[in-house]
């Protein structure tokens, strides 16, 4: 594969978008003043028309690679071919981030489509550090893990997750993807204290924030928060992004929006919003 | 405690086959799997939906999604690249006991399975007609079907939702769609044609066999995009 002829490559410590099929023409004929974008890699390991709409979106701004299908918690390991289709996708873009999450989705030989969460012991621990560096030695670069969003914990579990994704960072050198719903949604859902949570987290090298919206549903007369990415970011979540960037600085800070999507404008409102905070923090630091 | 390979196959066992293997794991009420197992039936369903519109549009929602469910079961996609599964799922369609009444359904798919496979080929170069020596290699994009079926007809009456004239006749019927630029190409074939096409494809073919007929298949199949640049 050869190179896109790009103008920058980095991800800037700035707001981007998520882009999704639905937006492909709106991105490339409106051209959204947004700092840069990410996408789904498993949505263009094949050539063609997407390929195309990526390659056109590269040549604008700066592309981050989110990947959801590598399975990074697999007790099975993970797929080499897999990992090699998505270098040569950010090797052809010049993927400025690549990033998974810390969950599974394969086992047993079937992929089942979901980032499902892991138990967190010692030995899930070891498996998810020799996936990832198995990710990175593949990708010849570091990569980013992605705190997850959870409904659930095993009985079995021994360490806090927040301890576990840090003791990731600390074995394998690799970055942390932030995802500031996912620690509300988690926290809410499990009655986790988030000053505990941050404190841990905001250790590790954060090199991207991802921001979404929510939904609340009711199980067994419980209320749940489910991270469905359908709807704007809440201001609990807001809030505590403020704090986050009040306390590390700016941060590439994504604003994640996949199903029920709006027009493409109003993403743009998002990360807009999501700049006045980082703005904020950046004049400070100037000052 | 549990290897998390057991707890994985569990998990599997609870939120793709339905069963109670996971319940003794968790923390929660099993009601909590709902969420999961909800969110894999829907994206395994969807990704169905994506690469098979036309049998989805044919079926419909509730249809789809009771196929595409057994069909995970069946065969589960192997890797986490949904647009790369779905290759048995016309052969599935045949021995899905409540379609079978749609005889044509599975030949709709295979005819849509050949499109999604053009449409996420990988942009390997495309063998110029001036540059053709033999052997010929396919380019990603191809494929040679063979259906009963007048499944371009469907497929057009589908996106057109015009069924005037549309007669539903079984008889041997040949295709090869492929992908040039960002078109997708579909073209019927003779039953002549469609076998030279095959001896091509498996390099059985002798230069002396190339009469006028089949030059001209072979042109059509390398103005189409049909076989890839031979190495340097």
């Amino acid at each position: 594969m050869s190179a896109v002829p790009h103008r920058v490559s980095p991800i800037p410590a700035a707001a981007g978008i998520g882009l999704r099929f639905p937006h492909h023409r709106a991105v490339i004929e409106d051209k959204p003043v947004v700092a840069w974008m990410e996408v789904h890699s498993e949505n263009y390991l094949g050539g063609g028309e997407p390929l195309k709409a990526l390659e056109a979106a590269r040549r604008e701004w700066p592309i981050s690679l989110h990947g959801v299908g590598l399975s990074l918690g697999s007790a099975d390991g993970i797929d080499l071919t897999h990992v090699k289709r998505l270098k040569a996708l950010a090797d052809r873009i010049d993927a400025g981030l690549v990033s998974d999450h810390l969950s599974w989705s394969i086992a047993d030989g079937a992929y089942l489509g979901d980032l499902l969460p892991l138990p967190m012991t010692e030995e899930a621990l070891d498996v998810v550090a020799a996936n990832v560096a198995r990710f990175q030695d593949g990708m010849g670069r570091r990569v980013l893990v992605e705190n997850p969003s959870s409904y659930l914990r095993y009985r079995h579990s021994t360490i806090p997750e927040w301890e576990f994704l840090a003791e990731v960072a600390k074995r394998t050198g690799c970055a942390v993807l932030l995802d500031v719903n996912n620690a509300y949604v988690s926290a809410s859902n499990h009655g986790w204290d988030l000053t505990t949570y941050f404190d841990s987290i905001l250790t590790t090298d954060i090199l991207e924030i991802h921001l979404a919206g929510h939904s609340v549903r009711t199980f067994k007369d419980r209320q749940i928060r489910v991270d469905d990415h359908a709807s704007p970011v809440c201001d609990a979540v807001w809030a505590l992004y403020r704090q986050v960037v009040d306390r590390i600085g700016a941060v590439p800070t994504l604003i994640e929006w996949d199903n029920d999507l709006p027009p493409l404008s109003r993403l743009v409102d998002e990360a807009d919003f999501a700049q006045t905070i980082l703005g904020k923090t950046a004049d400070a630091d100037a000052a | 405690m549990p290897t998390l390979h057991e707890v994985q196959t569990s998990m599997t066992a609870t939120l793709l086959y339905g069963g109670a293997d996971a319940f003794a794991l968790i923390v929660e009420e099993p009601e909590r799997l709902d969420i999961y197992r909800n969110t894999v039936e829907s994206v395994l369903s969807g990704a169905l939906r994506i690469t098979f519109p036309i049998v989805d549009a044919l079926v419909g929602a509730a249809f789809l999604d009771a196929a595409g469910l057994a069909f995970a079961r069946t065969y589960p996609p192997a890797l986490g690249c949904l647009n790369d599964w779905g290759q048995d799922f016309p052969a599935f369609l045949e021995s899905f006991e409540p379609a079978a009444s749609l005889a044509y359904l599975p030949d709709v798919a295979r005819l849509e399975w050949a499109i999604a496979t053009a449409a996420n080929a990988q942009d390997v170069p495309v063998l110029l007609p001036e540059n053709a020596t033999l052997p010929l290699r396919s380019h990603p994009s191809f494929s040679l079907i063979s259906v009963q079926w007048p499944v371009v007809e469907i497929r057009q009456a589908v996106l057109e939702d015009d069924f005037t004239g549309l007669s539903l006749t079984a008889e041997p019927r040949w295709l090869v769609v492929s992908r040039l630029g960002e078109d997708i190409l579909i073209r019927a074939l003779s039953s002549e044609a469609a076998h030279f096409t095959q001896s091509l494809i498996d390099n059985r073919n002798q230069v002396d066999q190339m009469d006028q007929d089949r030059v001209e298949v072979l042109a059509q199949h390398l103005l189409s995009g049909c076989f890839q640049e031979n190495p340097a």
